[in-house]
């Protein structure tokens, strides 16, 4: 049905379980994704993640390479 | 939303609250920290080669300074790291089409520019001349910076992506994630 995309879940994983998932990946094989607010980001954010606001995202899909797995915080 | 564009995504439960390592606290988009993606292969090369001079100096420094002797023998050894990149960037640079034929003309020159006005580590830490004297705090403060070094690479190779330039900086990356390895070892046997 129509509306059940509406209500498709994302892949979750813990924050131990994503040091490792990243960790066992070479360096730019997956994109580190923050959407939070710049200030929130330059206060502190994992490393090599790249910033763009959750309410930017939408307009800005096309900055994030669709072959890569993407981790998002 | 991005999985429902197709992409493989996954969220990390609990956000950066959640997270238990270290963080950058890299700024975007100032200073020396300033990436858009249309620098020239030369100017990244350069920038990249100012940080890892920084770094170099901010090891002995830091060197000179820290009591412990286990940890001071791990700086002297990331210190002469930083040269075997200083000295990887500066033949990557010499493969460039115009590229100076002298490095000291490089140094003064193309790298002097590329840094200009920015705080590179050594700078940061001859503003705190008490700074990194014991074992703990040294090791925090190292860890630190090759947290940023390493942020600022991952960043860099982003931006550079579908270019020669990216493997310069993943290779980077991939180093400092080795020196963030041995200094969290150490760090984690002391007190």
């Amino acid at each position: 049905m129509r509306f059940m995309g509406l209500f498709s879940r994302t892949k979750t994983m813990e924050a131990d379980e994503a040091r490792r998932w990243m960790e066992g990946r070479p360096p730019g094989s997956f994109t580190l994704l923050d959407v939070r607010q710049p200030g929130e980001y330059e206060q502190g954010h994992l490393p090599g993640a790249v910033l763009i606001p959750l309410s930017e995202l939408e307009t800005r899909l096309g900055e994030i390479d669709p072959e890569k797995p993407v981790l998002a915080y | 939303m991005l999985s429902n564009r197709g992409m493989d995504a996954t969220s990390m439960n609990g956000g950066i609250d959640a997270w238990d390592g270290l963080v950058s606290r890299a700024q975007v988009g100032q200073g020396i920290y300033l990436i858009e993606g249309d620098e020239t292969a030369e100017e990244v090369v350069a920038l990249a080669y100012g940080l890892e001079e920084g770094s170099r100096r901010f090891y002995r420094e830091l060197a000179g300074r820290c009591d412990a002797p286990e940890v001071r023998r791990l700086f002297e050894t990331l210190h002469d790291a930083e040269i075997r990149h200083e000295d990887r960037l500066w033949e990557r640079y010499r493969a460039l089409p115009g590229s100076l034929a002298d490095r000291r003309a490089f140094e003064e020159h193309v790298v002097a520019g590329a840094l200009e006005g920015g705080l590179t580590p050594d700078r940061l830490l001859a503003g705190n001349p008490d700074a990194g004297r014991g074992y703990a705090e040294a090791l925090d403060l190292a860890m630190s910076l090759e947290t940023d070094a390493l942020d600022l690479y991952l960043r860099m190779a982003a931006a550079f992506d579908k270019t020669d330039i990216r493997s310069i900086f993943l290779d980077l990356a991939e180093e400092e994630r080795g020196h963030l390895e041995k200094l969290g070892a150490l760090r984690g046997r002391g007190p």
